[in-house]
């Protein structure tokens, strides 16, 4: 049983991740940044650094490349889902749609994570 | 210039090496060393090291039978004698699962050549260039479907943003599998 329950929830984790982040994007189009620019900065730059310590390589371009990629992804899930959650309960979805969402992203997460983190 | 060797990372046992051969660029007379990773995804394990081929007595790991729970670094000591020859070639094989499970890379110590000189500078751009090219792509992907998402379906663009956020995760994603 317990073998089960480490990739189900992580795929459920990606799953919620990407709906969040999906609901952020539609939060950022219609009303703008839900974040002060600054935090937003902030956040970037400690997952820079975070990043370039996590992928620390020993070529230096690598490193911080894969630091910038790491950081512009991170920052603008966080944003996202900072302006997804106020979405979500502004704008509640349908339950078929939340569902229907949550069941796809599940199955693309666990194909994901099989196939790029090895899981 | 770094080999790791990842263990029970595809299944148990499974043994994976990120350089598929070696080189290690060495003058007569010259003595070198270096570290090779072993990391282990899977339980904690015995891994077996041996040298085969005219690179046995000038490749000297300095532990060949370590207990490895999550990573350990193996030091390589590499010389190459003033008379011989100007190259040398074998294989180092790592076997685990208790013999079960044995594979190998080739590896050559000599003087560098200048056509293998380019052929390892080519070689060795790819992997960042390769992560910076797959992202530049996915976000060139990600913009094009949020303009048509909010272009032609801004009624109800939810599911053209679910595919770009899966975009952005399965970035995130190739980044700590790499």
């Amino acid at each position: 049983m317990k073998k089960y329950i480490k990739p189900l929830a992580a795929s459920t984790g990606i799953a919620l991740v990407i709906i969040f982040t999906a609901f952020g994007m539609m939060y950022l189009v219609e009303n703008g940044s839900p974040l002060w620019t600054p935090i937003i900065l902030l956040i970037g730059a400690i997952f820079f650094v975070i990043g370039c310590v996590i992928f620390d390589s020993r070529s230096r371009t690598e490193t911080l490349a894969k630091g910038g990629i790491f950081s512009c992804g991170a920052t603008f899930i966080v944003t996202s889902i900072t302006g997804g959650m106020r979405y979500f309960i502004t704008t509640p979805p349908s339950l078929e749609v939340f569902i229907s969402s949550l069941a796809i992203c599940m199955i693309i997460g666990m194909i994901m994570l099989s196939l790029l983190v090895r899981w | 210039m770094e080999q790791r060797i990842h263990i029970g990372r595809r299944n148990d046992y499974s043994i994976d090496f990120d350089l598929q051969e070696m080189f290690i660029p060495l003058k007569r007379g010259e003595e070198a060393s270096f570290e090779m990773s072993i990391l282990n995804h899977g339980p904690p394990t015995h891994v077996h090291l041996s040298i085969t081929g005219e690179i046995k007595n000038r490749v000297i790991l300095l532990r060949d039978n370590p207990y490895v729970k999550k990573e350990e670094k193996i030091p390589v000591v590499v010389r190459l004698p003033k008379d011989g020859k100007p190259r040398y070639r074998g294989e180092i094989f790592v076997s685990t699962g208790y013999g079960s499970q044995k594979s190998s890379f080739p590896i050559e110590i000599g003087s560098v050549k200048k056509k293998s000189t380019k052929k390892r500078k080519v070689k060795g751009t790819p992997h960042w260039l390769t992560l910076l090219s797959v992202s530049l792509f996915l976000l060139g992907f990600i913009f094009f479907t949020l303009f048509i998402t909010f272009t032609y379906f801004h009624e109800n663009p939810y599911w053209g943003c679910l595919v770009s956020s899966i975009a952005i995760v399965f970035m995130l994603l190739y980044l700590i599998g790499r």
